[in-house]
């Protein structure tokens, strides 16, 4: 008796989950990066 | 316009240097104000001294209170190097996102970091920027205004 050919399927992967993406400001939002200030630093 | 570099005001840096203001401190606020405000009287004096002295706050009831909102994660910290080799710190908070959820804020043009107190006339101030040089008229209900501070930090000594 011929043995049974064994098959085994890799191991589904999970999808994984969406990465949810950062929010887009809307029309009259407003994003403001303000520089670094200097306590002490050279040439000041 | 780009905004301008935090501006630390000039008793400050004293009471930073006597450890009245501790820059460890983790409840540092910040608040926004108009083109009224008095942060300075000349181009290069910054006269003020405890948030009680500001005038021209932005106000919005409830969501642009005087006294500010609590910034998060305040760090200190060493960014060069450590222990005696650190030549480098910082003074470091996120962001801050201000919405104008219930009414409308408007004429919005400094932003101000203080350290909280029991009253307004004991909050000393720290310092400010020019977030813009044409304030934002109106920052209407619904909208976000987000404040980044800069990957180097609000602050820096070097």
């Amino acid at each position: 008796m011929a043995d049974e050919a064994t098959s085994q399927t890799p191991a589904e992967k999970s999808p994984s989950p969406p990465v949810p993406s950062p929010p887009k400001p809307k029309p009259g939002d407003h994003v403001i990066t303000v520089p670094t200030g200097i306590i002490i630093g050279k040439g000041q | 316009m780009a905004a301008g570099a935090w501006k630390v005001f000039n008793r400050a840096k004293k009471y930073i240097g006597n450890g009245t203001l501790s820059l460890s401190s983790t409840t540092f606020r910040l608040a926004l104000a108009t083109s009224a405000a008095n942060f300075k009287t000349s181009a290069s004096a910054l006269p003020l001294i405890m948030r009680g002295s500001v005038t021209g706050f932005c106000v919005s009831t409830g969501d642009c209170p005087k006294v500010g909102f609590q910034l998060s994660g305040e760090l200190w910290t060493n960014v060069s190097a450590t222990g005696a080799n650190a030549k480098i710190l910082r003074f470091d908070t996120g962001d801050l996102t201000v919405v104008a959820s219930t009414s409308a804020i408007a004429n919005i043009k400094y932003a101000y970091i203080f350290l909280s107190g029991a009253s307004a006339t004991v909050e000393k101030l720290l310092c400010y920027s020019t977030l813009t040089t044409s304030q934002i008229t109106s920052l209407a209900i619904g909208n976000t205004l987000t404040i980044q501070m800069n990957t180097s930090g609000v602050l820096r000594l070097s």
